[in-house]
């Protein structure tokens, strides 16, 4: 077990102990790489930001019957990927989006209707980070989610072996797939 | 070799070092002389790139510590001001999903739909309305199960009355607070023609006269 692994360990003793302030620990370590994924999934930025809270706030409720057969990231990233999964499902307009997009390269170019960029984040981030977030969150619903956990949050074929509850070539294939799609979509965009 | 060009996924496992070694060197000289595949390459390098810079970035996330926790906290004050209630009518309860992880299955959290959980909304409705005729006090309804809490001295009643379901239950102090209440796995099976239990429940948390309640949770 690594350093980070036995604090997350020892600080979430500390919040079953009574001390629910040790949570923040959590959030501050982990907000971040959770806010990327989540925007990446979701996105609004408002809305990703509620998600993300959300995400915590279930964590923290759920912390109890987290059985550390497992590292503490690894249960966080499964709680954060179906949370952002049933959300997308039950919000018709992502449907619309997964529906159009999987049909292939082609379809892409359709905008959602609903889009609206937020003005504190377009001054922070470069236009070719924005792009990037955009063809992101338009991949296919599998290969979109697949690139955020490898290539985002940056973890290991097993560790989203265990998160997606699928087999190790499945996660090859789909990583594979994504990658292809999203660099094929970067090209069109000019941006590689 | 230029009819035998590099299929993207080998370059993708051989981006992540994933490749068997001889087939690793026997890649690396196809794209020493294939100006085709040295590109397609160079462009997934970029692409990955692009994402770790994306990945690396940190957002104005203001407030979102703070938002949370105070979120956290008053979830917890209402809670134990629900359970203090001595009857509750379905509609205000707070709905949480303590999530029953298996592997790689979570139970989310959702305000709006009891329904579409496992427990569907009708059976929760009269679960909590047999509850509430027993005198108790209902303090989470989740997709797995709804828990409240009941005097020793009404819980016998209420388990005849809960038809054929899974029951786990222990008994408590009322003041006990939640971080010190720790469910086993067991459950009974209650409901059954003589109205016993099934085997005898063994994990009780503590004894004694102080500890006149008992908290339940009748799954689905
Ligand atoms: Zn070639």
């Amino acid at each position: 077990m690594s350093n980070s692994d036995s604090e997350d360990i020892q600080v979430i003793d500390r919040v079953l102990g009574g001390d629910v302030e040790a949570f923040t620990q959590i959030i501050d370590k982990y907000k971040d790489k959770a806010f990327n994924y989540i925007y990446g999934q979701i996105k609004d930025y408002d809305e990703a930001m509620d998600i993300t809270q959300e995400v915590f706030i279930m964590t923290m409720e759920a912390l109890r019957s987290f059985r550390r057969e497992s590292k503490f990231s690894t249960w966080f990233y499964s709680i954060m990927v179906n949370y952002c999964k049933n959300y997308r499902k039950k919000n018709s307009r992502y449907n619309l989006v997964s529906m159009n997009s999987s049909r292939g390269d082609e379809e892409y170019d359709l905008q959602l209707p609903d889009e609206r960029e937020n003005p504190e984040e377009e001054v922070i981030m470069k236009e070719s980070l924005r792009i990037v977030r955009d063809e992101i969150s338009k991949l296919p619903d599998d290969y979109r989610e697949i690139l955020l956990l490898r290539d985002i949050q940056g973890l290991s074929y097993n560790e989203i072996a265990g998160i997606l509850g699928i087999s190790l070539s499945n996660v090859k294939v789909r990583i594979h797939r994504g990658r292809e799609f999203l660099k094929n979509r970067l090209l069109a965009r000019g941006l590689i | 070799m230029s009819d035998r060009h590099i299929q993207f996924q080998t370059l993708s496992d051989l981006y992540d070092d994933v490749l068997p070694a001889d087939e690793r060197e026997a890649v690396r000289r196809h794209l020493q002389s294939c100006e085709a595949c040295a590109l397609e390459y160079r462009r997934l390098g970029d692409t990955l790139k692009l994402c770790r810079e994306y990945a690396g970035l940190s957002l104005p996330l203001d407030g979102l510590n703070d938002r949370t926790m105070s979120k956290i906290r008053s979830a917890r004050t209402r809670r134990l001001v629900l359970r203090s209630l001595p009857a509750m009518a379905a509609s205000v309860l707070v709905i949480v999903g303590v999530g029953l992880f298996s592997t790689g299955t979570v139970f989310v959290r959702d305000r709006a739909t009891v329904a579409g959980s496992r427990l569907s909304y009708s059976d929760s409705e009269r679960v909590i309305d047999i509850i509430r005729k027993h005198n108790a006090t209902i303090s989470q309804v989740t997709g797995e199960y709804v828990e409240g809490t009941v005097p020793v001295s009404s819980f016998n009643d209420l388990k005849k009355s809960m038809g054929f379901r899974r029951v786990a239950y222990m008994m408590v102090d009322e003041s006990m607070p939640d971080e010190n209440v720790h469910w086993g796995d067991a459950i009974e099976e209650v409901g059954h023609d003589t109205g016993q239990p099934v085997r005898d429940w063994a994990p009780l948390t503590g004894t004694g006269a102080s500890r006149q309640y008992v908290r339940f949770r009748v799954f689905r």
